[in-house]
């Protein structure tokens, strides 16, 4: 009740009664809950957009390197000790850029196959987390490593209105752009030949798609650190109840992802009296739902 | 939802495809094919007949504008320039199989026919389910409107895919293989249906292995052989016993078949 309350006072713009309380629900609390809604939003959606993109359930953001990508260009930043927008700037740049080798690869080696495309992620993974090693060798101990490792490992904890504020913009652009392009979306997972006899320009589409969607994974890794499975198990769900039609598995997708991270979290924040890292809540209990789910469509018999 | 721009269906037997000279290399490789000339009216059939590996799909994929011609000119509706857009108005593609990764309901599927007619953002709406439905109607399988696309037989997804092209209202309509994976029953039933396609006005090129399905179809046929070594012309002058030993390398008989009452092939004894 006085949670509520306080809440009101705060959306109302009251003075409050009980100060030290209205302190914690509305600057730790409640950004918090927002984060989570949005990130786990955020992080679904970009997985089951790259998923439809790539014709591959098999793709998460983090596969093609864009989280990876999005941690060394933040390493980078809190190494040079810059600004938080710049922090966002870096972590935004090297995720596209990681996302952009990743889809390179395939195009150099002249394979555009599925499987080629997931051993590009590998590579490009790979090559970044080991900058990332770099970056942590040569970091000063005492505060940028702790910062990196922080970064690395995902929390909601310190998130302010403030890091809310900066990303909201870009997640809430590229989710309004994704949701109105779902049908196309539907068309482009039909593969390149049949977009573009299908009157679709496959190379800008694919584009303005995989921008949005490594934006909204770069924009979240950058307030909260990489957090794993979310944009791999949400989108599996979404299809196993909805179907593959992106028109209605896209808006499922968002819903079941913020409601899990908000779960995620709030167990992060009660099991124990310290706060668990996000990422190894979110793989233990993302891994074994994943192999459920998996165990789940081999009976409808669509992998 | 802004209503589907109509289309004044062209009158038959206006030529809608004309390839000129037409070549096509990879980087750093000699020419897959070179001059090539041939053209197709509305309303008309062309079988395209060549062994494994002469440069069929690929062919298929320069007028599709997959791979750019490295010589020569294709000219669509007059036009050698098309947008996009333009072209998916003009030509439709049944592809050879489609690989599903995700379900799609077939409905769902028909109707993605109309994406050439609709503005980015926009999405199907009432009207143009009416028309994919249409095309399931012409098809005779509004049955599988429900079905996942995944679930029903490789038959039911040529069906399907026909549908779909149906729903594109094309000029004409590239066929790649229409009759591969295909059981003899549904073999014999989707050559029927292509053929009452071009006798609806759509100017059709299908690609075959079977040098009887080019005699069961008539219309023109164009030989393709290797880079450079092509015929083109009318079904009956030009796929002959002598033309078709040539062309696959083996013994076969041309011979007319009293039940059929057509010119069938037959191949040897073992």
């Amino acid at each position: 009740m006085d949670v509520i309350r306080s809440i009101g006072d705060f959306i109302l713009g009251k003075p409050s009664a009980d100060t030290s309380m209205d302190m914690v629900i509305v600057n730790v609390r409640l950004p918090r809950i927002i984060a989570a809604i949005v990130i786990g939003a955020a992080l679904s959606l970009s997985g089951a957009v790259y998923q439809g993109v790539f014709r591959n359930p098999l793709v998460s953001p983090d596969l093609l390197g864009v989280s990876n990508g999005a941690c060394v260009g933040a390493a980078i930043a809190i190494i040079f000790g810059t600004s938080m927008i710049a922090q966002q700037v870096f972590a935004f740049g090297f995720g596209i850029l990681a996302v952009g080798i990743a889809v390179l690869i395939p195009r150099l080696v002249r394979n555009t196959s599925n499987l080629m495309l997931v051993l590009a992620g590998i590579i490009t993974s790979g090559f970044f987390s080991s900058i990332m090693a770099l970056l942590k060798f040569t970091a000063s101990e005492d505060k940028e490593l702790a910062s990196i490792v922080y970064w690395q490992m995902g929390s909601l904890t310190k998130i302010g209105f403030g890091d809310l504020g900066a990303i909201l913009p870009i997640v809430v652009l590229c989710t309004i752009v994704l949701l109105a392009l779902s049908w196309r979306l539907n068309i482009l997972s039909f593969g390149e030949v049949e977009a573009q006899t299908l009157g679709m320009n496959v190379k800008r589409m694919r584009g303005i798609i995989i921008v949005c969607a490594s934006a909204l994974t770069a924009g979240c890794v950058c307030i909260s650190g990489t957090i794993g499975w979310i944009g791999l198990v949400i989108p599996h769900l979404a299809r196993l109840l909805v179907g593959s039609d992106h028109r209605k598995m896209l808006p499922i997708t968002i819903l079941l992802g913020s409601t899990f991270l908000l779960v995620v979290d709030t167990a992060c924040r009660t099991i124990s009296t310290l706060d668990i890292p996000l990422s190894v809540l979110t793989g233990l209990v993302g891994a074994p739902f994943y192999a459920w789910l998996l165990w789940r469509q081999k009976s409808a018999n669509l992998l | 939802m802004a209503p589907l721009e109509t289309k004044e269906r062209q009158p038959t037997m206006s030529k809608c495809l004309e390839i000129q000279d037409l070549a096509f290399h990879y980087q750093n490789t000699d020419n897959i094919f070179e001059g090539i000339n041939f053209e197709l009216h509305n309303g008309e059939i062309l079988s395209l007949l060549g062994p494994n590996g002469c440069g069929k799909t690929t062919l298929l994929n320069c007028i599709i504008g997959l791979c750019k011609n490295t010589h020569g000119n294709i000219i669509i509706n007059g036009k050698t320039e098309l947008t996009g857009k333009e072209k998916s108005q003009a030509l439709g593609f049944v592809p050879q199989t489609m690989t599903a990764t995700f379900d799609y309901k077939v409905i769902d599927y028909v109707v993605c026919g109309v994406a050439p007619y609709l503005k980015m953002f926009n999405r199907p709406g009432k009207c143009e389910y009416e028309r994919a439905w249409e095309s399931l109607e012409t098809m005779k399988i509004t049955d599988l409107a429900e079905k996942s696309y995944a679930q029903i037989s490789g038959g039911e997804q040529q069906l399907v895919s026909i549908a779909r092209v149906l729903t594109q209202k094309p000029d004409f309509i590239l066929l790649d293989e229409p009759t591969s994976h295909l059981d003899f029953g549904n073999i014999v039933r989707t050559l029927k249906i292509i053929k009452s396609m071009s006798d609806k006005g759509f100017g059709i090129i299908m690609t075959t292995h079977n040098p009887d399905h080019a005699l069961m179809m008539g219309g023109s046929t164009l030989i393709m052989k290797d880079c450079g070594n092509f015929k083109f012309g009318n079904t009956k002058q030009i796929v002959t016993q002598d033309s078709l030993r040539d062309l696959y390398g083996i013994d076969l008989y041309l011979e007319e078949s009293l039940n059929a009452q057509r010119l069938t092939c037959v191949a040897p004894k073992l």
